[in-house]
């Protein structure tokens, strides 16, 4: 029903956010392809002209890369933090990610309990049979 | 001024940066007049202006 309505008013409806993201996008292609002349150019006027296009080109980037920040549009905004700052949050983020583990953390002979409870024909682990060997060993020499 | 001396990959690669130009041209055109923000407005519209100016030279090495 709104593709409908698009197309009979003949008007997008993308938000302001989604038309700065698509002019954003679509001047990193531009960019491309302004390095993919520059490469291929062999007369110096035209690889001089390309060349101050493209430096335009990026001027625009920029424009609008601050506003889409300005706006907090950014998509990798989150990841523009200064050094200090995400720093800390990484900090913060492993010291958390150890605190949850570690309560989710059992032990390596509890964990065997636990699977030999709940399927019987399975295999011992390597660390059970050694441990068997030995005490078997140990009886024998008794 | 226009160069004759172009090789085929030159001219192609040009006209791709030419066609996408105008079509960067038509989308901040259209998308200057719909957008609410009236800085936003302001600014896609002048880049808009310095679009067609990038058009004009491209224009100008193809010939």
């Amino acid at each position: 029903m709104n593709n409908l309505n698009r197309a009979a008013t003949g008007r997008s409806t993308l938000s302001d956010r989604e038309m700065l993201y698509d002019l954003f996008v679509s001047g990193k292609y531009l960019s491309l392809l302004y390095d993919q002349a520059l490469m291929s150019s062999t007369n110096d006027r035209v690889r001089a002209t390309i060349e101050a296009l493209q430096q335009s080109e990026h001027q625009m980037a920029e424009t609008l890369s601050t506003m889409l920040q300005q706006h907090g549009w950014h998509p990798n905004q989150a990841s523009r933090q200064p050094f200090g700052q995400r720093q800390e949050t990484s900090e913060n983020l492993s010291v958390n990610r150890s605190r949850e583990t570690s309560g989710n953390r059992c032990s390596a002979s509890s964990r065997d309990k636990i699977i030999s409870e709940n399927i019987p024909n399975r295999r011992p682990s390597q660390a059970r049979r050694t441990q068997a060997k030995s005490e078997l060993s140990n009886l024998s020499l008794d | 001024m226009p160069f004759d001396n172009l090789s085929q990959r030159e001219r192609n690669c040009l006209e791709d940066v030419w066609q996408m130009e105008n079509l960067n041209i038509a989308k901040f055109s259209a998308y200057a007049e719909q957008c609410g923000d009236q800085n936003i407005k302001l600014a896609l519209a002048d880049i808009a202006r310095t679009k067609r100016h990038h058009v004009s030279k491209i224009k100008q090495l193809l010939g």
